[in-house]
């Protein structure tokens, strides 16, 4: 109950309190006052008005004008981007950034296989020489040639696929009249004398016996038995197993040319004692099956892959052929226990097989992100970074040129205005040479004359700043021996050399201090026009070179009209920071100007 | 008068003399390995004349063999007689690709002259006129944007908006397509459409130093004693800033203006680059870049003679309307 009143009692206590001593105060002041109108201070007592010293006066003054207030806010801004804020960035100005992109990119291939491929039966002697004598026969139309002492049979089984069978002489019948006489070199069925003679009598050249296929060549009365063996078979087709390790074989192979002969459909084709489903399309493909799973395909076309320790399972062939059959130009096929999309592509006469897949590049010309404020440039570097260090160089630039130009001026400037004569005489001629000497192509040729040095990146800053400074003091030293020439007809000059000051003091204790305002606002304004200068070299690309970043030369970066009109966050900022930099020096030389010479300010 | 006029033109002369005499000991100290590099590479594109050959052309032209003040004098003589060797990039007399070239530039920087004086001095004297007045504070803040640009950031930026985003001006080039089935008036009308922005370029980036010429004397001219009596003596307002301020203010600025007439064959280098306009400027870059030292050694005292006489007209012309100066 009673805690809000104690507490409405000890604030009125704090309250009185305070008023109290704000009363006190206040008459103190009021006796103070009076203190001072007893001394009755004179109209024109010193004590009467606030004096400020000069610059103070100029600061005020200074201060008053919004637009050099904004400036000098930008100029603090541009200042701690630029040598703050380079060292702040977490990223270099030369550093590369790299990003992954997904691209098309070639997987493997397939090819209808061109060449005919060999498959020998186990334990059979067939040499390549033979297999070239085989595709000579072949090419001549002929189904039988010799190769060394051995007669080989080519019987085709479609156009695709070729027997080739080896024949050797088993036995002769001579005939004799009625009689005939049988002459077996080996062991041979019983059956094949009776045989061959019925043949021979029907003119037949072929003739089976048990299962076993002899050829008769005749010629007049003698009569060759040869005994022919499949021993090896050539085929365009390939088979694909879908395991590594199987291995083709003569009767494997031979087995499904065999089902596929027979035309499109579902056949069993036994084995080795194992038993294959092999199910046979339209084009002559097959697919083989050993218990339900697929083993092996076989087909006209040879799918590989550019790795080649990449095995392909038989399935991704299969789907390759499917989708080439279906004329559909993609398929998703799941490889290694990820699903992955193939795109076709005819290239050459032969198809492509290419896939998607995440690439590392140069994240170049990336738009402005999270990552990276300004997007990155051409060559993958953080264009925020680069802007920050741009900045430093186009700074100091800016600083090291006024400041020769301003050195060279102030001297000789002031030399021709203090002493004129023959020494104004010779200054002035020289500032009017040096006006003379055009500025710009001066600079562009020394740059070319630079890049054909192939001078470094500081050696060519070095000699621009150099260069420049040297060319543009010119106007400062006209403006300096101006302004002295007419201080020193003014009264407090004739008063200083009356009262016998000597003349340093008169020099740099009255002249000077007179000049320095003049000066100063040259200056700034000079800054920036110097930086615009730089920032025109180095963007016709004869001033400070990539990579060493300025905002001249970031914006020369992007040459090509291609990247100005898709591209402007590569060369707006840069352009941007040089004109608000740039109208910054400006509105503080301007509102330096004012503030120093109120004259102007009616 | 004549006395003064004689004087500065003996000055003048000396100048040019110096300047020239700097641009040919410049030329003559270039690095060797740059010359001898650059003949080499013309040597190589044009298989008429062998690297040596385009040596002693040069050393010919510039009679390197003399010292240098008699090579000066000798190379001289040729120059005031108009011979200035053969320029390397054209391969046709120096003079004779000058011809051709210039008028491009002239017509460029007449139109620019004549609209950034209809558009700065009125804005300038509206400004002064109406000191810290809003009006004041946007001309003073647009010239100061105006003289803050580089000239290629300009260009670029209305090459992008104008050009590229809204198609209404061509990107460069002084001439179409069709411009050879286009009748005469139709083949100007095609030129100047190419002229628009190099024009608004060169316009906008040369206003801002002529209204704050122009604001900055008429204020010292509102400010004199004699605006004072006008007013006193009941002139009407306008009476007195077109009648009396006016005239006065035009003083300073016809003399800077007339100062600037020989800059209008001096061509606008950057802006005709980024524009490809054939004139002076785009030529003279092209040749600096590719070592064309015959054509630069040309421009460069083409240039000093034009600054000279600018100087030499503006110091002529203040004496001539301003009195005072001609008594002191």
């Amino acid at each position: 109950m009673s805690n809000p009143d104690n507490k409405k009692d000890s604030s009125n206590l704090l309250n009185k309190e305070i008023s109290d001593r704000e009363r006190e105060e206040l008459k103190q002041a009021a006796e103070a006052v009076t203190q001072v109108t007893d001394d009755e201070l004179a109209l024109d007592d010193e004590r009467r008005i606030k004096v400020l010293s000069p610059s103070a006066l100029v600061f005020r003054r200074f201060i008053r004008n919004r637009l050099a207030i904004v400036g000098v806010v930008v100029l603090l801004f541009m200042f701690l981007f630029s040598f703050l804020g380079a060292e702040l960035s977490p990223y270099g100005y030369q550093e590369l950034f790299y990003t992954t992109e997904e691209r098309l990119q070639d997987f493997g291939g397939i090819q209808k296989n061109e060449d005919l491929r060999f498959l020998v039966k186990e334990n059979v002697d067939y040499s390549s020489g033979a297999r070239a004598y085989m595709l000579k026969a072949l090419g001549e139309g002929k189904n039988s040639y010799k190769y060394g002492d051995k007669v080989y049979d080519i019987e085709p089984l479609s156009d695709r696929v070729y027997l080739i069978h080896s024949a050797s002489e088993v036995a002769s019948i001579m005939q004799l009249g009625k009689k005939h006489m049988f002459v077996a070199d080996e062991e041979v069925p019983a059956e094949l004398e009776a045989a061959a003679m019925e043949a021979i009598d029907r003119g037949q050249s072929e003739i089976d016996v048990a299962g076993q296929i002899y050829t008769i060549e005749s010629s007049g009365r003698e009569h060759k038995i040869y005994s022919t063996l499949p021993i090896a078979l050539a085929s365009y087709n390939v088979v694909n197993f879908d395991n590594p390790e199987s291995k083709n074989s003569f009767d494997f192979q031979f087995a499904i040319e065999q089902a596929v002969l027979a035309g499109a459909g579902e056949y069993m084709v036994e084995v080795e004692g194992k038993s294959y489903e092999v199910k046979v399309d339209e084009e002559g493909q097959a697919e083989i099956r050993l218990d339900n799973t697929l083993y092996a395909t076989l087909s006209p076309h040879m799918v590989n892959a550019l790795n080649q320790s990449l095995h392909l399972p038989i399935g991704f062939v299969a789907e390759t052929l499917n989708a080439i059959e279906n004329k559909s130009n993609s398929f998703t096929y799941t490889l290694n226990g990820e699903e992955r999309e193939f795109v076709l592509e005819i290239r050459y006469e032969r198809w492509v097989i290419r896939e998607m897949s995440s690439v590392t590049v140069y994240n170049i010309r990336s738009a402005p992100s999270k990552e990276h404020w300004l997007g990155t440039d051409a060559t993958g570097m953080d264009m925020f970074t680069r802007l920050m260090y741009g900045g430093r160089v186009s700074l100091l630039v800016g600083f090291v040129v006024v400041f020769i130009a301003m050195f060279i001026g102030v001297i000789l400037g002031g030399l021709a205005g203090y002493f004129g004569g023959v020494v104004d005489m010779v200054i002035m001629r020289l500032v009017e040479i040096f006006f003379c000497i055009p500025t710009l192509p001066i600079l562009i040729i020394l740059g070319a004359i630079m890049d054909e040095l192939k001078l470094g990146g500081s050696a060519r800053l070095i000699y621009m700043m150099v260069v420049l400074g040297v060319l543009s003091w010119a106007g400062i030293a006209r403006l300096v021996r101006g302004q002295i020439l007419s201080l020193r007809e003014q009264e407090f000059m004739v008063a200083a050399e009356a009262t016998g000051l000597s003349v340093n003091r008169r020099i740099y204790r009255h002249l000077i201090p007179n000049v320095i305002p003049l000066l100063i606002v040259t200056a700034t304004m000079s800054l920036g026009s110097t930086i615009i200068t730089e920032s025109t070299l180095s963007f016709l690309g004869l001033g400070v070179k990539y990579p060493t970043a300025t905002w001249g030369n970031i914006i020369n970066a992007v040459s090509t009209s291609y990247d100005m009109n898709n591209f402007p966050w590569l060369w707006m900022p840069a352009g941007f920071c040089i004109v608000i930099t740039v109208l910054a020096f400006n509105f503080v030389g301007d509102g330096l100007r004012d503030a120093f010479d109120p004259r102007m300010k009616r | 008068m004549r006395k003064y006029i004689v004087k500065r033109l003996l000055i003048s002369v000396f100048i040019l003399i110096c300047v020239t005499l700097i641009i040919y000991i410049l030329m003559r100290n270039l690095p060797t390995s740059y010359v001898s590099s650059i003949a080499r590479q013309r040597a190589a594109t044009d298989k008429t004349k062998s690297y040596q050959v385009w040596l002693d052309e040069l050393e010919e032209i510039y009679h390197m063999k003399d010292g240098y003040i008699e090579g000066y004098v000798n190379w001289a003589g040729e120059a005031v007689r108009g011979n200035f060797g053969e320029s390397w990039h054209f391969k046709r007399p120096v003079t004779t690709v000058f011809k051709e070239k210039i008028w491009y530039s002239v017509i460029l920087n007449i139109i620019q002259f004549v609209l950034h004086i209809a558009i700065a001095i009125p804005l300038g004297i509206k400004a002064a006129v109406k000191q810290y007045s809003r009006t004041d504070y946007m001309i003073t803040f647009l010239s100061m944007i105006t003289i803050s640009f580089p000239t290629f950031f300009l260009a670029e930026i209305l090459k992008y908006v104008f050009s590229t985003k809204l198609g209404w001006f061509p990107l460069y080039g002084m001439i179409s397509r069709n411009h050879e089935f286009y009748s005469a008036f139709g083949k100007t009308l095609d030129v100047g459409y190419h002229y628009v922005l190099p024009v608004v370029v060169l316009v906008f980036l040369s206003i801002g130093g002529l209204v704050r010429y122009t604001r900055t004397n008429m204020l010292e001219v509102l400010s004199s004693d004699y605006i004072r009596t006008a007013r006193a003596k009941g002139v009407a307002e306008n009476k007195v800033i077109n009648y009396h301020a006016f005239r006065n203010t035009l003083i300073p600025v016809v003399t800077i203006l007339g100062g600037s007439l020989p800059s209008l064959f001096s061509g606008a280098m950057i802006t005709e680059t980024l524009f490809q306009i054939e004139g002076i400027g785009y030529t003279s870059y092209q040749c600096m870049t590719q070592g064309d030292v015959p054509f630069t050694m040309f421009y460069l005292a083409f240039m000093s003679v034009l600054t000279l006489v600018g100087l030499l007209i503006q110091d002529i012309l203040y004496a001539v309307v301003d009195p005072r100066v001609r008594i002191s």
